[in-house]
């Protein structure tokens, strides 16, 4: 009898501290996953460094990849392009010409790299010129027809800009389509107005290749916006940040006629790039329980699900020789960045990340049969 | 002249003596180091794929618990609950590590030289060990004490 009573008690014990652990594990996946309350996961090593380059200055940035190569332009140099091979053992020099008759009258020109060819851009201008990737002569594409201050070159002869409207004097959202002639569309509705609508709508652009989608990312806000390649909204989606509108000071010099950013920025994201089905986005805003140290030694990428909306993880990026993030871009299963002086590539995992079904389309048809299936069953 | 029975009573309460300072040792050893560096404590728990949301108050309870486990093992009145306690949350130690070694997506990462994979298989058979000295104890104290065996459903209960 005795020896039973034991047995029951050291049984209820067994089951009640297992019962215990169990529901605050299931609990807690519940309000991490729905809530989006601010707090990062950060699985093992989701990505690891492959390979670092010196290549000797810090004025890079990634202007693209095309074959084998990826290509860098300089900021201090702005007509000369770097290229690299994936492997980073070779480095090629490459000199672009410009055959053109306005030459010396760009203020802030940028590089990038859309196979087959190569742009460079300057929305100051404004001027957009095109040429063959391997024979770096660049032609005149677009000139003077829209002002911009972001672009991207997309599929079919077309960009996604980022310019002023001229009615709101307000950022806007834009397409170029360059045929026989060059039609300039804006969206007036994309890009929403908190404060002035031009310091507070500032932000990121980038076009994603594989999903064929375009990706703009707020500065001030845990917003980024999703559409297609003619601007049709698909959505807009929230970061797990909890700074849902701008933390801005806006200082107004009269005298001048100026706006100006003043110091209280709040930064929520500083860096993105679209490729796969996922959004990275490098924040150095710390989630609940995340040591404060971290951000001394590595910079942190958050990954976002563009085909089900949803934010997958978090991993720190280390810095390299002391130098921080500076810029990165992601080509399918390979990362690549440059910190100072170095040009690093990183591996992402496929026990990470689904590289192979990337298609928005692709999910939702997989919803489709799902509730097909669903139905079938009831 | 002893009796057989009457030593082996005495064996088996020094045995239950040490299992129980074992216990006090590594309660208040554990509590004090988490309480020492609580800040870290409550990063690393915030992190843990398992607990996360409810870190915060995890953070607290956890080393409290501790301490009151081993407050129990000290007076010999109430070692029968205190051995039950300490069992059960070995247990819950047990669980939490086998439901992070198998049933999460990630072990949190040991990038900051935190948390290895071998250290939770290591802190796993730990474990077990100290399972099986709380039973140890339990089976021999309820032999010789019969008033502290009915105290210790009520106790259970509230673990």
């Amino acid at each position: 009898m005795k020896t039973k009573a034991i047995i029951i008690s050291l049984l209820g014990c067994v089951v009640l501290s297992i019962g215990l652990v169990t529901v605050l594990f299931a609990f807690s996946e519940d309000i991490v996953h729905r809530n989006n309350s601010f707090i990062r996961r950060y699985p093992h090593h989701p990505v690891t460094k492959m390979k670092a380059l010196d290549i000797k200055f810090n004025s890079y940035y990634i202007a693209g990849a095309a074959g084998d190569k990826f290509f860098l332009g300089n900021v201090t140099a702005p007509l000369h392009l770097l290229s690299v091979s994936t492997s980073l053992e070779d480095t090629t020099h490459i000199r672009l010409k410009i055959d053109s008759s306005e030459k010396g009258e760009f203020q802030s020109i940028k590089v990038k790299i859309k196979e087959p060819y190569f742009y460079i851009l300057d929305g100051t201008v404004p001027i957009i010129l095109r040429g063959k990737i391997g024979e770096w002569i660049a032609t005149p594409y677009m000139d003077g027809d829209a002002f911009f201050s972001l672009a991207e070159p997309m599929e079919s002869n077309s960009f996604a800009i980022r310019a002023r409207s001229s009615a709101s004097n307000e950022n806007v959202l834009g397409i170029v389509h360059i045929k026989d002639t060059i039609a300039v569309k804006l969206s007036h509705h994309l890009l929403e107005k908190q404060l002035d609508g031009i310091f507070d709508t500032d932000g990121m652009l980038s076009y994603n290749k594989d999903l064929k989608k375009l990706v703009y990312v707020y500065f001030y806000r845990n917003e980024f916006i999703v559409t297609d390649e003619n601007l049709n909204l698909d959505f807009r989606g929230k970061t797990i940040d909890t700074v849902s509108k701008a933390q801005l000071e806006i200082a107004k010099i009269k005298s001048r006629n100026k706006s100006t950013l003043g110091s209280q920025a709040l930064w929520v994201n500083k860096q993105s790039f679209s490729s796969g089905n996922y959004l990275f986005l490098v924040s150095d805003r710390l989630g609940k329980y995340e040591p404060e140290d971290m951000l001394k030694e590595a910079s942190i990428i958050d990954v976002y699900n563009l085909a089900n909306n949803t934010y997958e993880f978090s991993f720190y990026l280390y810095d390299h020789n002391l130098e921080k993030l500076n810029h990165f871009q992601v080509f399918n299963d390979v990362m690549v960045g440059i910190l100072g002086n170095f040009l690093v590539t990183y591996k992402l995992k496929p026990e990470y990340f689904d590289l192979e079904n990337t298609s928005i389309e692709s999910s939702q048809d997989k919803n489709i049969l799902r509730s097909i299936r669903v139905r079938s069953k009831t | 002249m002893m009796s057989v029975n009457y030593r082996s009573t005495e064996k088996k309460n020094l045995i239950v003596e040490i299992i129980s300072y074992l216990f006090i040792i590594l309660f208040v050893y554990a509590a004090v180091s988490k309480l020492l560096d609580f800040e870290q404590f409550r990063v690393q728990l915030g992190q843990s794929p398992l607990l996360s949301a409810f870190a915060q108050w995890i953070a607290w309870a956890v080393p409290t618990i501790e301490i009151v486990i081993a407050v129990l093992l000290i007076s010999p009145r109430f070692r029968l609950p205190g051995l039950y306690a300490s069992f059960s949350l070995m247990i819950m130690f047990t669980t939490y590590i086998i439901i992070i070694l198998n049933f999460t997506d990630f072990i949190p990462c040991s990038c900051g030289g935190v948390l290895e994979q071998l250290g939770w298989t290591e802190h796993l058979v730990f474990n077990i060990g100290f399972i099986l000295l709380a039973l140890l104890g339990i089976l021999f104290l309820s032999n010789n004490e019969k008033i502290n065996l009915q105290l210790a459903p009520g106790i259970v209960i509230k673990t």
